[in-house]
């Protein structure tokens, strides 16, 4: 009903002639897209048709599209209150991309079918009917230009290829940005910036045969992709690691970056380069390393991309990072259909397409090395992460490895810190893998497109199939692990804009203001943070008794229930840590697509009722009702003498959202009569937390 | 309305097995610990064979090598019994484990009436003894309609809308036909007890939320794959050994796996979790249970099974918490002043893109231990529904407390919160 009227209105303005409705025209013109403190637009395009992805009929939202300096902006026409559903933020409207956000450019005849690839540089044709932007989050954007004023769409695309691809680091808009910037990040989160931030993780994890060392910040600095903060073996001495580094890729000698009072560390390394004392320079740094454990026990070394001496990679190891981008380009083409016939032809293949990408394996990959390396932390053994650069999968792995042996990482405060770590202190090259110019360098196209790979994105698919795998020991969400992945592509913010310290240091002394993303009150409010904290999670549980496991078996024999004991109990034997011990399942079978990341731009997937956000509705509801209700009884308690009004707790509506809430709106048709009470029913962060401590209370 | 029916046509057969069941029950309860499909006590099961009521060891070997394909080779004892083979490792580890295989593999309606012409399986041998017909149809018109369809199985009511009055109707020929939104629908297929069986139930999962409650959905399976003759014994294959009769065919399990994927698409709209479907699987096979023996209803009269067997039902009806959904917010729930089918859920849409499709884990590969599914959601929220209801019996009890010390007879405290989980 709501779709043919919709049908009806967009023919009708695509039926006035624009050059004879004078009236309509001029509020077209008049439609201006929200400005931030230092965004100029660049090019616009008026009376264009956004189409209605993946639509057997040509409906689509009129409006003006506009080119700025920092975003792709889509003004429609007429605002529904559709566009307010879902998550919102307060520097991009639901129609907006930022330009880092920009994957490749299509142009079109005014429909969905594509016609030609528009490439940087490229000549542009005289006429542009139609534009098909498609995004580095995989949404697809398709535009018209039939109906707007001759030259708009031409405009549009020339100021669109010339800032979206822009040559210069510098030229970003994160250094045009002129609002002021108030930190207010939480006071648990570790920044990993100064020495003193390492320290306060050396002592959290009580690993007293570990030193700081500064050199790295020093004239004599070996390892110039790092902070200048290194955590080295107590008893290696600084000239020792500026000799052995000359061995290692990129200077990474095997550095520290997680411990447990036992003894045991995490290590992660660059590979060696074949020199002639290459080797011997290895083994003496690995005796320190076995040194510096109180029991002397030999670490183990896992060669994350294979090693030449036993016998090059197998099909267990992570792949060059080209294969693994083209991994992803596969993978992102089977989820960027651009028609209803596209989609379904893919359907009927789908899984021998998703197979041959073989994303899923390399995802499985990554948690079965990381299981492997929790494994030899729970004997007791220090693990050394080794990898090319020592800056890509081995930041993979440690990071999936500390969320498997480390309760605090799986804290939104603690896999904030985490991140910091192992991806910005220890500088994984975020401008070169995400696609933008290196700072200090201009765009070298082809030498840099061979950089490029998604290797965060995998990390994140991997966290995310640990949630998915236990879905009550993470306080953070699959809509958080989502919006992280969007805000990479958000160039405001400096945590993913350098390719590493070095530069963002030299880029603040020139006056640039770094914003963390993580400073998530710039961007969202109270309820779309509240959609972050897993309704499920308590922190630290300790291993459910026996009489549980009723609960647990669902279906089966003995066996099952005693390898969930296993699961569970796991390491329980081995002082301490054991309770907050995670198993990661890193078999291919074991392993999903991350529905929620790549295919929540498909209409034909939605559904009303459907989706993870559905249940865990459910669980918010939850959570408030205790949270009330233990308010109520803390009050009675105390208000012993006043007469209580036997007010009634409201009951909180049951929210009717689309499977892939909070970040589309598929089928708007489905979601009219309920989209209300969804509004009413997100509760706000704040309340959110106090439960979760309440739960944690102990009786 | 017509569920009103169905299960009045189910009465005769849940009392029976209740009867039935009644020592049954016991029975249960005396073997409840070993009972590993229920799994509720994981340290017999790793002791010795404990048997069920009627059950005997017929041979015992000893030293006897488990290939476990996961775990590797484990020495024990293998037992085998009228109902199961059991095999118990002699050196208990953590990975060696015993295996336990069972042997087996309403109308309210003037526009539609009850006939019990089919009361002696005359007309259909493969259809329920009572059916729902066209009331303007009268039984000389059945008889002489049963003559011109495959095995006389003539289109007989299997589900009406309860306001808009369309139906669903089958059969086993010709195609009358097809469209959704309050028109009727007749399916079909060559003789009406496989894809017939598969799509009406499935449509009415969709439809009815009856259906996606616990006793419905056995209602559901009572009605349109016991009684409307699924040949089950031939599908299945009982106790024969002809492993490549052509006969053989999953369809059943192939329709469970279809009412998984709703549960996957929905997971708030039935009562029930995976759990009880894989139940219903592992007893398909087991013949622990007189429910899927036999091909049709004629059969399971004339065999008394319902005298001579338990129901699968009262097993399962004996212990619905182990089967009950916590996320279930269906058409009953809500606080009582809600009328039924306020919720919004009643029909499900479900999308058919095989992206949505997954492999059903918690049941093929359950034995593998690389392809460890999710861990249950349920258990966590079990537990935060019943610590909500901790704090509202405290607030209860501390609201009844200070009512009783001010005599507030007038405004006695309530707590209201809803109680549907």
């Amino acid at each position: 009903m709501n779709e043919k009227k919709l049908f009806h209105n967009f023919k009708s303005y695509i039926n006035d002639s624009p050059l004879n409705n004078g009236d309509k025209n001029g509020s077209i013109q008049e439609l201006k897209p929200k400005l931030l403190n230092g965004e100029l637009v660049v090019g616009a395009a008026h009376s264009a048709v956004l189409l209605t992805p993946l639509s057997e009929r040509d409906g689509g939202r009129l409006g003006s599209l506009f080119v700025t300096n920092y975003k792709l902006s889509f003004v429609p026409i007429e605002t529904s209150h559709y566009d307010e559903y879902g998550q919102k933020n307060h520097l991009l409207g639901t129609f907006d991309v930022p330009l880092t956000g920009v994957g490749a450019l299509w142009l079109t005849d005014g429909g969905p079918q594509r016609r030609r690839r528009l490439l940087p540089y490229a000549d542009m044709p005289g006429k542009v009917k139609g534009l098909q932007v498609i995004c580095k989050n995989m949404k697809v954007m398709t535009f018209s230009f039939a109906n707007s004023p001759i030259g708009n769409g031409r405009k549009v695309a020339m100021a669109l290829v010339h800032h979206a691809f822009p040559k210069r680091h510098d030229l970003l808009f994160a250094f045009e940005y002129r609002e002021p910037y108030y930190p207010t990040l939480p006071p648990d989160l570790n920044m990993f910036q100064r020495p003193g931030d390492w320290k306060r993780e050396l002592e959290r994890c009580e690993c007293p045969h570990w030193r700081i060392t500064c050199i790295n910040g020093t004239s004599d600095a070996f390892m110039l992709t790092a902070g200048e903060t290194l955590i080295v073996p107590s008893s290696v001495l600084d000239y020792n690691l500026m000799e052995s580094a000359r061995h290692f890729r990129s200077g990474r000698v095997p550095i520290w970056v997680w411990g447990r009072p036992e003894g045991a560390a995490l290590l992660r390394s660059g590979e060696l380069l074949q020199t002639e004392q290459s080797a011997t320079a290895e083994s003496v740094l690995l005796e320190q390393v076995r040194r510096s454990h109180p029991k002397l026990t030999p670490p183990h070394v896992i060669y994350l991309c294979g090693n030449s001496a036993a016998g090059g990679p197998s099909p267990a190891h992570l792949p060059p990072l080209q294969t693994l981008h083209a991994s992803h380009r596969k993978l992102a083409e089977l989820c960027t259909p651009t028609t209803l016939g596209n989609f379904w032809l893919q359907d009927s293949q789908y899984y021998s397409i998703l197979d041959s990408s073989r994303w899923l394996r390399y995802v499985a990959n990554c948690l079965a090395f990381a299981e492997e390396a929790a494994a030899h932390l729970d004997n007791n053994v220090t693990v050394v992460l080794q990898e090319g650069d020592g800056v890509d999968y081995s930041a993979v792995v440690s990071c999936l490895t500390q969320l498997l042996v480390d309760p605090h990482c799986r804290t939104i405060a603690g896999f904030q810190s985490l991140v910091q770590k192992e991806w910005v202190a220890l500088g994984h090259p975020f401008c070169d893998r995400l696609g933008l110019p290196r700072p200090g360098q201009s765009k070298e196209s082809s030498a840099q497109l061979a950089q490029c790979a998604p290797v965060f994105l995998l990390f994140l698919d991997c966290a995310w199939q640990l949630l998915q795998q236990r879905p009550a020991a993470f306080q953070y969400t699959d809509t958080y692990l989502v919006t992280l992945w969007d805000c990479a592509h958000n160039h405001l913010f400096d945590t993913f804009l350098f390719n590493c310290p070095r530069d963002r240091d030299l880029a603040v002394s020139k006056n640039f203001v770094a914003r963390p993303v993580w400073d998530w009150g710039e961007q969202f409010s109270e309820q779309d943070q509240a959609l972050f904290y897993n309704p499920l999670f308590t922190p630290d549980r300790p291993a459910v008794p026996p009489s549980h496991n009723t609960h647990i078996g669902q279906g089966a024999t003995g066996w099952r229930n005693s390898r969930t004991e296993a699961w569970q109990g796991a390491g329980a034997g081995q002082s301490g840590r054991g309770a907050g011990r995670l198993r990661a399942c890193g078999s291919v079978g074991a392993v999903e697509l991350w529905a929620l990341c790549y295919e929540r731009w498909l209409p034909p997937l939605d559904a009303p009722h459907a989706g993870r956000a559905h249940f865990h509705a459910y669980h918010w509801r939850l959570r408030a009702q205790i949270q009330q209700l233990s308010e109520k009884l803390s009050s009675l308690s105390i208000m012993n003498n006043r007469l209580w009004s036997g007010e009634e707790v409201p009951e909180v509506p049951v929210p009717v959202g689309s499977r892939f809430f909070p970040f589309s709106l598929g089928r708007h048709e489905d979601l009219a009569r309920n989209l209300d009470s969804m509004q009413v029913s997100l509760i706000d962060a704040s309340q959110l937390l106090d439960s979760q401590s309440l739960l944690n209370a102990p009786d | 309305m017509d569920k009103h029916n169905s299960s009045e046509l189910l009465n005769s057969d849940f009392s029976l097995s209740k009867n039935a069941s009644s020592d049954s029950l016991d029975s249960d309860s005396k073997s409840s610990s070993l009972n590993s499909k229920h799994g509720q006590d994981s340290s017999q099961l790793l002791g010795d064979i404990q048997l069920l009521d009627g059950e005997k060891v017929m041979g015992v070997a000893r030293d006897v090598t488990y290939l476990c394909p996961y775990s590797g080779p484990s020495r024990g004892v293998l037992k085998v019994t009228n109902y199961q083979l059991h095999f118990r490792p002699t050196e208990a580890t953590s990975l060696q484990t015993t295996l336990s295989v069972p042997l087996g593999v309403g109308v309210n309606n003037d526009m539609w009436r009850i006939t019990r012409i089919n009361d002696k399986y005359e007309i259909c041998d493969s259809y329920p003894s009572i059916w729902a017909v066209p009331a303007a149809a009268n039984d000389d018109l059945l008889r002489s309609v049963a003559a011109f369809r495959s095995r006389g199985r003539i289109p007989v009511l299997a589900w009406i809308h309860p306001s808009s009055q369309a139906t669903i109707t089958r059969c086993s020929q010709p195609l009358v036909g097809v469209e959704n939104h309050k028109t009727s629908v007749l399916v079909h297929c060559s003789d009406g007890w496989d894809r017939t069986a598969q799509l009406t139930a499935l449509a009415m999962l969709m439809l009815d939320p009856y259906y996606r409650t616990l006793r419905g959905f056995q209602v559901l399976i009572e009605k349109e794959w016991l009684a409307f003759g699924h040949k089950f014994q031939l599908r299945i294959g009982h106790g024969d050994e002809r492993h490549s009769d052509a006969d053989r065919s999953p369809v059943f399990v192939q329709w469970v796996d279809c009412v998984w994927q709703l549960q996957q698409q929905f997971p708030t709209a039935f009562e029930f979790t995976e759990r009880l479907l894989i139940t219903i699987v592992d007893h398909l096979y087991s013949c622990r249970f007189g429910t899927f023996l036999f091909n049709t209803e004629r059969e399971r009269v004339k065999e008394e099974v319902k005298s001579k067997t338990v129901s699968l039902w009262s097993y399962i009806n004996s212990r619905q918490d182990l089967y009950l959904n916590p996320l279930y917010w269906g058409p009953s729930g809500g606080v009582g002043a809600q009328a039924q089918y306020s919720r919004p859920q009643v029909v499900l849409v479900p999308v058919a893109s095989l992206r949505i499709i997954k492999l059903w884990k918690a049941l093929y590969c359950r034995w593998n231990p690389t392809m460890r599914q999710q861990d249950p959601i349920y258990q966590r929220t079990r537990e935060l529904v019943a610590l909500r209801a901790q704090l509202e019996a405290a607030a209860a009890a501390a609201a009844g407390d200070h009512a009783a010390r001010h005599r507030l007879a007038l405004t006695p405290p309530r707590v209201a919160s809803p109680h549907h989980v």
